[in-house]
This record gives structure tokens, sequence and C-alpha cells, in this order.
């Protein structure tokens, strides 16, 4: 048993020496592909590989995606990002779903001054005092402005709640900076009720919602928990609208809330492959997208995944060079790029200025109604 | 002298390992670093929780939860203001809170601490319950931690965790702090205490029966394993630089859990192998998701493949080792050394004559010392050797204490050939004797003279002496050949001049000081060569009882020459007589006496 273990290791060993390759541009994606944010993570990194096969050489210089998962646990985000830089050698990396994974990779790329592109971890502490990491999204407080914006503004709705997640650091920002923006702007705060991550019951929250009778309540939930409320809030007969944001973005959000999510509205990156005018990226974003996977739509999360790539080949060829600090240095001055996701530009901080689209369920449909302008 | 060579062989392990720390950052890229660390602190959890489950028999899921406690009591105390001011986006931070500022040391033990009260406060109810119902109470325990900790942002900054904790856990603190537990944790097991906690583990009610509080060790081994756990999570949250509720969920119970069921429930050493195993497995299999090319066969990564392949080998560890890697056993040295045959007890076994001559030959050129000797000696005897001077007494002594080899014939002791050996081989084999000219360390104290005969019986060695406060063995059997040395010394009425150069004494006290020598040796077979010379009758008489006491107290045999024949018949039970080499005689004291040709040629009619 033990002579079979030993020969059965060491042919895995030999396995895994992997010729290496001067002449090549290594990026690294370290993603969620596996644990309770897989199916984020998958989408992006499909996305960040449609980039990959449309450009598969940058500079004339082939580029090698490395590609290692974080298991959505901290942890194996900061092995595995080490391991992307110190084993793999990479030039540049992009990643991840999920803030606190970013944050926990983060870390150890700032260490080592390898640049570090983040798809949708949207907590402003990401790049908070970070040198060397950038994203292709925007922050929660940008977000939940948006939506409150769009609320006041647009619909011109006095009267909101909020419905948060007190487990998450996504809602829990957002449903803050909601609040806060909706205020300035003159609108009332009814309510603000909690539940946690994996609650499945959510009739005693809905029902004070019912009583405090608002115009429309923020929910800045992920999709599991949030399809929940949703059906639970029709079978209550709840009046009001529901506002969400990205992390509702889901190409399955009609297939499995079926009549319970007609109306309901979310905040997302201006992409939507039923958008009226899309840009020339985005148009040929989603016939890539198409043709290699013709049986599911492209969502938020592809688009951000490609983009990270476009921003990286940006940097690198302004750069003219596959050295770390300087693909950082062009990094940093991204503007007006063409992206999936409208056109990016980098700000101070090192978050995408760009502008925010809003979805509708209509008739079944993901239907894009229109960009929004956050007054932050 | 066991415990030694392994005490020492572990210092030199921990110093070349430490030694190899300190060259890591050049021979091991930042990837293998990282693992090192998480290997120390994968441990320095496991070893905790193993403490709590594995040692004293309390199954708690409760570790993730502790280690939260740490990880963010530490985080706390170390963050700058400016970071906390800047962290805290949600809901400002409690002031008291925001300057408080500790260094990186005491923020982990700090952290351990709160931990350990944390755990002992649980405690006092929980462990009323046991078996799962203690796994249930310390699962939800950490649970209301978690959500505690999410619920309190003006205290944790909530859901949104801290973020920019300087990277403290170097290689050194990691692995250091790993050694003190450890250190602490195998003295503790080793104690009587150690015990006591495994006794509460294999049967409780037995334990209390043996008036020992039960509950109270319990209490006592949780709030141990809460401070491993505290300080393992402030070492983690140090490592990552980054922390927040999430992180410690149930699941990081469960990883503990695994490194310790694969390494051997209640095995220490099966801690530090489970950590190292689970760790590096799980970082070293991630190339099981890459696209593998064997030969011409491509195959693609499966994200998530690594943790099947570790599932199907923690699954294989587990059906054929079920109770784990080490199970409840422990590495030892010993098992690099073959076990030294215990020899067999030969004065427990043996039953033929202590010493047998036989046709024992001792020549110088021409002249023959000894022709033809054969005798036997039985176990518990007192054997006279007599006959006038020159008559190859002493020359039969000095062949058989290993001064002289015979010539021919042979000498077995205990039934081992012997004739030949060297003079301290035969003292080893257990055959101690005194001389005729008395050979004291006369520079030496009296004690001192006996001690140096106890040396072959003690284990330590001589480089031990060197450090003897870290091998204590030395100390420790010094004393006891001290003491037993005082003993002799009293037996022979020497214990007031212990002190005193030993040339210094009266020739009586000389000879009584050669005899206790002798048996510092632990003999079992006793050569004295004229013990009674220059003694008064006074001195003799109770030579003579002390001589019986002798065999009867030490289990000896002796073998004696002697001039003064009142102590000859008195005390022999046999007697041996020499003439001119020969041996012409051997008989009870009454044949001997009645003897003719013995009587002829040393005793003289007179004494008839």
């Amino acid at each position: 048993m033990r002579k079979l273990l030993a020969a059965l290791m060491l042919v895995l060993m030999l396995c895994s020496v992997a010729a290496a390759d001067d002449d090549v541009i290594k990026i690294g994606v370290f993603n969620c592909l596996t644990g309770q944010n897989a199916f984020g993570g998958q989408l992006e990194l499909e996305g960040t590989q449609l980039a990959h096969s449309l450009f598969p050489t940058i500079l004339g210089k082939k580029v090698e995606l490395v590609i290692v998962d974080n298991k959505s646990d901290k942890v194996e985000a900061a092995n595995a990002v080490t391991r992307l830089i110190e084993n793999d050698k990479v030039n540049a990396i992009i990643g991840t779903y999920g803030s606190s994974l970013a944050m926990a990779g983060g870390e150890v790329a700032e260490k080592a001054g390898i640049p570090v592109v983040g798809t949708s971890c949207t907590n402003p502490l990401v790049t908070l005092d970070k040198k060397f990491y950038f994203r292709a999204c925007f922050i929660d407080p940008f977000q939940g402005a948006g939506a409150a914006t769009y609320a006041f503004r647009n619909l011109g709705l006095k009267k909101a709640a909020t419905l948060v997640d007190m487990s998450n650091d996504y809602s829990v920002g957002l449903g803050k900076f909601f609040r806060d923006s909706y205020k300035k702007m003159g609108g009332e705060i009814v309510a603000s009720l909690l539940y946690q991550t994996g609650d499945t019951d959510f009739t005693a929250q809905l029902t004070s919602l019912i009583e405090a009778d608002p115009d429309i309540v923020f929910l800045p939930a992920y999709f599991a928990e949030g399809a929940i409320v949703l059906k639970q809030a029709k079978e209550l007969g709840a009046k009001f609208k529901f506002i969400g944001a990205d992390a509702m973005d889901n190409p399955e959000i009609v297939t499995l809330g079926g009549d319970a999510v007609e109306g309901f509205m979310h905040t997302t990156f201006a992409y939507d492959p039923s958008m009226p005018e899309m840009n020339d990226t985005a148009k040929a974003f989603t016939e890539a997208w198409n043709k290699v996977h013709p049986d599911k739509a492209p969502n938020v999360n592809c688009a951000l995944g490609y983009d990270c790539y476009i921003m990286l080949k940006d940097a690198i060829e302004r750069a003219g060079s596959t050295d770390p600090a300087k693909i950082r240095d062009a990094l940093e001055t991204i503007k007006d790029l063409p992206t999936v996701t409208g056109m990016t530009t980098i700000n101070a901080t090192h978050d995408a200025e760009k502008d925010m689209g809003i979805v509708e369920i209509r008739d079944g449909k993901k239907t894009f109604i229109g960009i929004v302008k956050p007054e932050v | 002298m066991r415990r030694a060579r392994n005490l020492l062989l572990t210092i030199i392990s921990a110093a070349l390992f430490a030694l190899f720390l300190d060259k890591a950052p050049e021979l091991l890229n930042g990837y293998w670093q990282r693992i090192l660390n998480l290997i120390a602190i994968n441990a320095i959890l496991a070893l905790s929780l193993n403490l709590i489950y594995g040692m004293t028999g309390m199954f708690s899921l409760g570790h993730a939860g502790f280690m939260a406690i740490g990880a963010y009591v530490s985080a706390l105390l170390i963050l700058t203001p400016a970071q906390k001011n800047a962290m805290w986006i949600l809901e400002d931070i409690y002031p008291w809170l925001l300057h408080v500022n500790t260094p990186f040391i005491i923020s982990i033990i700090i952290a351990g601490l709160v931990a350990a009260f944390f755990g002992w406060l649980i405690a006092l109810p929980v462990l009323r319950l046991g078996g799962d119902y203690l796994g249930i109470a310390t699962l939800g325990f950490a649970e209301i931690i978690r959500i505690l900790i999410t619920n309190t942002p003006r205290l944790t900054n909530g859901s949104l965790g801290l973020k920019g904790i300087p990277a403290h856990t170097t290689l050194f603190m990691s692995w250091g702090c790993l050694a003190i537990v450890l250190l602490c944790m195998v003295c503790m097991l080793q104690s009587n205490f150690g015990g006591v906690m495994k006794a509460v583990r294999d049967d409780e009610v037995a334990t209390k029966m043996m008036g020992i509080n039960t509950f109270r060790v319990k209490v006592l081994a949780f709030t141990l394993g809460c401070f491993g756990g505290g300080l393992g999570g402030a070492l983690m949250g140090n490592l990552i630089t980054t922390i927040d509720p999430r992180m410690f969920m149930i699941t990081q119970t469960y990883n503990i859990l695994m490194i310790i069921v694969v390494g051997g429930l209640g095995s220490v050493t099966g801690s530090l192998i489970g950590s190292v195993l689970v760790t590096t497995m799980l970082e070293w299999l991630r190339f099981v998701e890459n696209p593998i090319t064997i030969g011409s066969i491509n195959i693609p990564g499966i994200p998530g493949m690594r943790m099947v392949i570790f599932s199907l080998l923690l699954i294989v560890v587990i059906i054929f080792r079920r109770e784990g890697i080490m199970g409840m056993r422990e590495f030892s040295w010993d098992i690099f050394f073959p076990k030294r045959k215990a020899k067999p007890k030969e004065s427990d076994s043996y039953s033929g004559p202590v010493l047998e001559v036989k046709n024992l030959c001792l020549k110088f050129g021409g002249l023959t010392a000894i022709e033809d000797l054969s005798f036997n000696i039985n176990h518990g005897q007192i054997i006279g050797l007599i006959g006038p001077n020159g008559a190859g007494k002493t020359s039969a002594f000095n062949v058989i204490s290993g001064f002289y080899k015979p010539t021919s014939g042979e000498i077995k002791f205990m039934g081992h050939q012997i004739g030949g050996l060297r003079p301290d081989q035969v003292c080893r084999a257990g055959i101690a004797r005194t001389f005729q000219n008395i050979r004291l360390f006369g520079n030496e104290s009296v004690i001192r003279n006996v001690m140096v005969g106890a040396r072959i019986r003690q284990k330590y060695s001589w480089w031990m002496t060197l450090l003897p406060f870290i091998f204590t063995d030395v100390i420790r059997e010094d004393s006891t050949v001290r003491a037993r040395a005082l003993e002799f010394l009293s037996q022979l009425g020497l214990e007031d001049v212990a002190h005193e150069k030993a040339s210094s004494l009266p020739y009586g006290a000389q000879r009584r000081l050669e005899i206790a020598r002798a048996l510092a040796t632990s003999p079992k077979f006793l050569l004295l060569d004229e013990p009674a010379a220059g003694m008064n009758p006074q001195e003799s008489e109770e030579l003579m009882k002390f001589i019986r006491r002798l065999r009867d107290e030490f289990d000896l045999t002796i073998l004696l020459i002697e001039h003064d024949m009142k102590v000859v018949m008195n005390v022999c039970d046999y007697i041996q007589v020499l003439d001119q080499g020969v041996h012409i005689a051997q008989g009870t004291p009454e044949e001997i006496k009645a003897n003719p040709r013995v009587v002829e040629a040393y005793l003289g009619k007179g004494a008839a």
C-alpha cells in the first residue's frame, strides 16, 4: 500500500514539472473556481479566457494564462497569489470575485510589486493604500449612490428602505452608502432591516417593511437570498418596488425567480446583452461569447473578466514592456479606455470610473433601461 | 543515558532546524516560506485542539470561534489609529479602541489570554455536558462569536473585516511559538498531570475515585487549548494580514479536526505530521487543476480536482489506519537505535556454580605460580583460600581478577569465560576485589574513593557533565551514588571520616574503606585479600560479622584470602588450600583442620 502511494506521488510530481519559456508574458488569474463564490468566479474566468483567445499575443509575445483556484477562502487566496508570483513568475495578475479574497491576495502582490487588476471586488478597502492593486469595477459607495440616485431622481420615489445582509461586507457597505446618498438628496429612509447569509425565511423583515410602507426597497443581496426575498415578498403581497445591485446580475434570474422577479431592478455595469446601443468592444465581446458559449448569455462578471485582460493589454502596450513596475505605472494612467462595460478611467484610488447601468426584468426578460450618473 | 541521548538529539535537530529557518529566505521562495508558516500555525492549532479532544477526550467543535477571538484581539491591538480611522467606514470605531496600540508579541499573548478567558467562561457551564452534546454546544458557541463580531461594527468593523495588519508572522515567529507550545505540551503530558488528563479521557469515573476533581482538570485543559486557538488565530491574522468574520466558519474547525484525525487523536507527533501533510498536500496538489500533458495525452485542468484527490487520500488513510497515522503513539529517537537486548539476569536464571576454575595454570617463565588448580564456588558461599606465603593465593586472585592471563586452563564466571579478560572487563562482569597491599586513592576524600567505585554502574556519559543543569541525570545519579556511598561507609563505621583524605586514615580503616569501595561497584562476587590483616581481635570479630552480613544483604559470593585462622574457620563455608602453587586440599573447616597434609604444610601441629 505504502509503496503504491509513493509511486503514485512520484508520478504526480513528475507530471507537475512544467517547461519554462522566457518569451512569453505570463498573466496569473486567481479566482474562486470552487467554494461558495464559484459561480461568479467561473464566469469571470470565462470572460478572461475569451479575451485571451481573441488577443493571444501582446507586444508580439505569446500570452500565457496561469489559472489558480482560491476556493473562496482567504488563506487559499493568499497562497494562490504567492504561488503565481513565486513559482510561476507572472508579470501581472487578474482577480478576484469577493473583496475579502482580493484583500488577502493584494497584500502579497503589494509586497512583491506585481500589479493586480481586480474583477468585481467592490469593497473600498481593497485598493486602500495599495500601489499595485487596481480594479475594473466601481466601488460600493459609487454603486449605492447610483441606486439611490436612480430611485430618487429618475423614478421620483421619496420613501425608501434597505434590507441588508449583515454578515456580508458588500451588502453592508452598499446599504450604508445608499442610505447616506438618499438622505442627502432629500429622501426619507423609513426602515433598515437586516438578515444573515444563509437565511431562508424573510417573512418577519418583509412584514415590517410592508408596515413601514416605503416606495422602494434597496436589496443589495447575493442571488441566493435575493431570489427568496423577492419570492416571499410577492407571496405576502408587498406593493413596493425592489432595486438591487450587481450581485443580483445573474443570467438565470428569470428562470429561477419566475414571475416573482418581474419588475425587479438592479444597478449594474453598463453592459448587458440586451443593451440597445453597444460600443464596439462590447459588440465584439458579445459576438465572440455567443460563438464560444452558444447556450448561455454573458453577464457583467464575464464582461469584467474580459475587461481586466483588456486593461492589462492596454497597459502593457503603452508601457512597451512586461516589467511589472512599468505595467503598474501604465495601469495608473488608463483614461477613457473602451471596454465592454463602457469607457474606463482609473482614478486616484485605483478604482474604475465608468457609467452605471440599470436593468429591469420586464416580461420575463432582462432589459437594459438606462445609464445613471451617481450623485456621491 | 537514553533520555540524555534523546534530549541531545532533540536539541541538535532543533538547532539545525533553527539554522534552516535562518537560511530559509535564501533557500526558499516566498511561496514555500508561506507554506512553512502555515504549517507552524496549523500545528499550533492542531496541538491545542488535540489537547482538548485527543488528550482529555472532550469533543469540541468551537476552535474557529477561539481563533476568531485571537485574530481580532491581536489585530485590534496592533493596528495604528490612522489605519483604524480609514477602515471603519460604516460606523465610527469606539474612541477608546482607536488609540489602543501594543507591540506584536504582547498582542498575541493577550490574544491567547482573551481566548482562554472566553474558553474558561464557556467551559464552566458546557463541560457539564459530555460527548456529542459538548460538540454541539461548542459549535454553537463558535457561531455566536462569529455573529457577535459581525454585529458589533463599532468594535470589529463588522462584516467589512480588517485589513493592513502588519505581516508580523515571520518564520521565526510562527515556529518559535510552535516550539514553545510544543515544549510546554510535551513537558505537561510527560508529567503525572498529563497522565491524569489521559486518565480522564479513558475513564472519568475511575479518575474521580483517585481523588481527582475531573471537572477542574477538564476546565483547565479546555482553557489551555483555547489559549492555543487564540494564539494560532492571531498568528494566522498576522500572516494573511486581513481578517473578516467569514474566515472563521465551521469549516475552519473541520480543517483542524482533519489534521488531528489524520495524524492520530491523542498524539502530539501525529498533530505535527498531520499539519505538514495536510498543508503541503493541499498546495502541492494544485497542479492537478492545471492542464497536464502526459506524453500525447492532454488532460484539461478541472477546478476543484485537488479537493477530490485530497479527499480520496484522506479516505485511504482512514480506511487503512483508522486511528490516524500515529494513533496514540509518539515519536521517539529510540526507533533509530536498535534495542539492546536486555541481558537476562544471570543471577536469577543461572543456577550453576558462580565461579568455576578448571585446570588453571599460571607460569612466569620457568616459575610455576599455580599448577592445575580446579575448584567450583556455589552461589552464596564464603570460601577461604589459605596456604603459606608464596603458595599462589594472591596469584590466583590476580588471574581471576584479570591482572594475569592464565597460561592454560579455564575460569568461568556465571557460566561465561572470563579468563584473559582485562581487569575492568572483569569488574563490569561483576567481580570486585581488595588488595593485600592497600591501594586507595590516597589524596582523595574517603567518600570520593567509594564514589569512583560506583562509576561503572552510572548511566550518564562524560559529555553530559559539561552541562549538568541540562542533563540533570548527572546531578541525580551522582546524588544517588553519594547517598549509597555514605551508606556503605556507615556500615563500615567510616561515616565520620567520610570527608577526610583517604591516606590519613589508620590502617584498619583503610582496609575497610577498600571493601566499601569494592562494594560500590555492585559486584556479585567479592575477592577479599587478607581483610583482617592489621586488625586487632575485636576488629576481626566485627569483620567476621560484617562479611557474613555482606553475603546476606548484598547477595554476594565471597572468596577470601586470610591468614587469621580464627576468621577463616569461623566465617568460611568451605576452604581451598594451596601450597607451592599446588592445590593440596579442600573441604569444610572441620575437614581442613583434620587434614594431615594441611596441618603439615600450613597450620602446624599446634593449630589442630
